[in-house]
């Protein structure tokens, strides 16, 4: 694995981002909140990963995106929809 | 189209863009559909909730005796207040303490002839159970704070089913109160002997909303890890270099989500 950091950096990430959706129970638009700029922060994360890689590319870029999308899409229609 | 081989460019085709698109597609259009089958078929696949006021009363008073408070006695007056207080949510299609046009609560209170030198209110919505109310709001500080305060000697509750915003929901309004001409300490009432006021709903769905909604992300998040475990050994194992984004940060990034759709629950509080 290269640029282990990047992974520390992302567990981190993400384990805020738990402990941000677990705190905030009962308050769907922070949880929402927590979960847009949780995923903004995978794709930033993935395309700065890339760039020090050396293979960022726009295609890898929409798959983070895209990615990101669903995972935003799972959790809208459970706080909202359902 | 799952598993990764020389014809897909050694990656399961779900996980190419078009594939990760076509899914999305498919779960707006099930969602789309769910939609139309929770507003046409209510019976079917809807929203459940079994919620009684006196239960309400009950866990309320054996959280205040858990911290060696007294019992407060479900009062009609309040319960007519947070009747009236539900009603004027679904009338008004507001979510708020305070009302569009700026009523207060206290405004509820006075109405049904209960006047008060304190008052409190705390408000749920889209709960299932009475138990999960109250957990709820003994785990937000301020409605913990109202539910256990030494200056409450009355309680009233009503549970209401109705639309907010379009979507079907219950409604749990719970007042708080001490009499203006209240003196001393309240005597221990049973809850049951006075039943505030319900209207709610005599059927239950025969599906969850919710519940088949969390049961289908977790189905696919888990159907996606294993898609993308299987990506990352094989593609370790045999040491393919490819121009693609990271398997493995997918991955925890979706276990992470998995996490998030584990430990949501139903129900807002305010």
């Amino acid at each position: 694995m290269r640029h282990p950091t990047h992974y520390f950096v992302l567990l981190g990430l993400l384990l805020v981002g738990l402990w941000g959706i677990y705190m905030f129970s009962y308050f769907p638009a922070m949880r929402m909140a927590i979960m847009i700029s949780l995923s903004i922060a995978y794709v930033v994360w993935g395309i700065v990963h890339h760039a020090h890689h050396g293979d960022l590319h726009p295609k890898i870029v929409v798959e983070y995106i895209l990615i990101a999308m669903f995972a935003l899409l799972i959790f809208a229609s459970l706080l909202y929809l359902a | 189209m799952l598993i990764p081989h020389e014809s897909n460019n050694h990656r399961a085709r779900i996980l190419h863009p078009t594939g990760l698109s076509v899914v999305i597609g498919l779960y707006v259009l099930l969602q789309l559909t769910m939609n139309q089958l929770t507003m046409n078929y209510p019976q079917i696949l809807g929203y459940a909730s079994n919620i009684a006021p006196e239960e309400i009363v009950r866990l309320t008073n054996l959280e205040r005796k858990s911290q060696g408070l007294s019992e407060v006695r479900l009062d009609s007056n309040l319960s007519a207040a947070a009747a009236q207080k539900a009603a004027d949510m679904v009338a008004r299609d507001y979510w708020a303490h305070v009302s569009p046009v700026g009523t207060q609560p206290w405004y509820f209170v006075s109405n049904s002839g209960y006047a008060y030198k304190y008052a409190g209110e705390n408000l749920a919505r889209d709960f299932a159970d009475p138990t999960a109310v109250v957990k709820a709001w003994m785990d937000s500080p301020t409605h913990r704070e109202n539910l256990l305060s030494s200056r409450y000697q009355d309680i009233g509750v009503a549970v209401i089913d109705g639309k907010l915003g379009g979507r079907e929901t219950t409604l749990v309004v719970q007042m708080f109160g001490t009499k203006l001409n209240a003196t001393g300490s309240i005597l221990s009432v049973k809850a049951s002997e006075e039943a505030g006021p319900s209207a709610t709903r005599n059927w239950n769905p025969v599906l969850n909303r919710f519940d088949v909604a969390k049961s289908l992300s977790i189905t696919l998040l888990v159907i996606f890890s294993v898609i993308l475990a299987i990506d990352i050994i094989w593609v370790s194992h045999r040491k393919i270099h490819r121009w693609t984004s990271k398997s493995l940060a997918h991955l925890a990034f979706l276990t992470a989500l998995l996490i998030a759709v584990a430990i949501v629950s139903k129900g807002v509080i305010l």
